[in-house]
């Protein structure tokens, strides 16, 4: 394996961790809207053709590697650029996805959170959304009002609550 | 100058005045500084998280913005596009939106919490 190789395999393993969070973990599965779900699958599938293709033919290897520049990058790094760059993605539709669900599960605006973790760049937004995030909300047991968890008695009505582990 | 019968009115007087002590105050006293206690405890955690967040922040800008700038200047070699013009955006669209979105952590309305947040605890 060269070191180009060995550099990409970072953001595949990250964006293969990340995926596989998402299926394997039900609760996570639930917050992420199928819609992100779906346009996951599309760059993973894209990549996982890709490597599969220019793995087994050297002239298709050679044609993207001169498509994609001048950049330095290896021929034999083209299976794990395109792994890289699909399971990159992947994730970070996800990631976006559950950042949506989260923030409507817990009150905040969901379009706007969603679009602070798409745009804001090396990620920073993600990192501002987990810090900066509210409690998860529950339903009152007495006026059925959205109130933060772990209260004694709600804010609106003061009906006792249960309290949540 | 007041006389001794002067002296003894008062003295009764402030007999006459009864304190009642309720039994529960203590209790509650006690609750009231133990809740305050707690809040302090938590404020303090939360800065310590938003300063840990707001280094980390900084350290993904600036390794993010590098791996960018190598990227670019990769690019540039075969666009047509200037490598100033080139610079100038990553400055101008990458490194300074994520150094402001970094800088936000560091605002006292982000170290203070939500609202919710101190009603939970």
């Amino acid at each position: 394996m060269n070191p180009t190789a060995i550099v990409l395999t970072v953001p595949s393993l990250i964006g293969l961790a990340i995926i596989g969070l998402v299926c394997l973990k039900t609760d996570i599965r639930r917050v992420v809207p199928r819609l992100a779900i779906v346009l996951a699958a599309l760059p993973f599938l894209a990549a996982l053709i890709w490597a599969l293709a220019s793995s087994l033919s050297p002239e298709l290897e050679a044609g993207a590697a001169d498509a994609l520049m001048g950049s330095g990058l290896s021929v034999h790094a083209m299976p794990w650029f395109g792994l890289a760059l699909g399971s990159f993605t992947a994730a970070f539709i996800l990631s976006v996805g559950y950042v949506y669900g989260d923030a409507k599960r817990r009150g905040m605006p969901p379009f706007l959170w969603a679009l602070v973790a798409f745009m804001v760049p090396n990620l920073v937004g993600f990192l501002l959304y987990f810090l900066l995030r509210k409690p998860l909300s529950q339903a009152c047991a007495g006026c059925g009002r959205s109130i933060p968890s772990g209260l004694a008695f709600c804010p609106h009505c003061g009906h006792p609550q249960d309290k949540v582990p | 100058m007041m006389d001794a019968q002067d002296d003894q009115r008062v003295v009764r007087a402030l007999r006459e005045i009864s304190f009642e002590i309720d039994p529960g105050l203590n209790a509650r006293v006690k609750t009231a500084l133990f809740r305050r206690a707690e809040e302090l405890a938590q404020a303090q955690a939360r800065r310590r998280r938003m300063l840990t967040g707001f280094v980390i922040a900084l350290l993904m800008t600036v390794s993010g913005s590098a791996a960018v700038w190598e990227a670019v200047l990769r690019i540039a070699g075969f666009s047509r596009i200037a490598p100033p013009v080139l610079a100038a955006g990553v400055v101008l669209f990458w490194m300074l939106p994520s150094l402001c979105a970094t800088l936000l952590l560091l605002t006292p309305r982000s170290l203070a919490g939500h609202r919710e947040e101190v009603l939970a605890s």
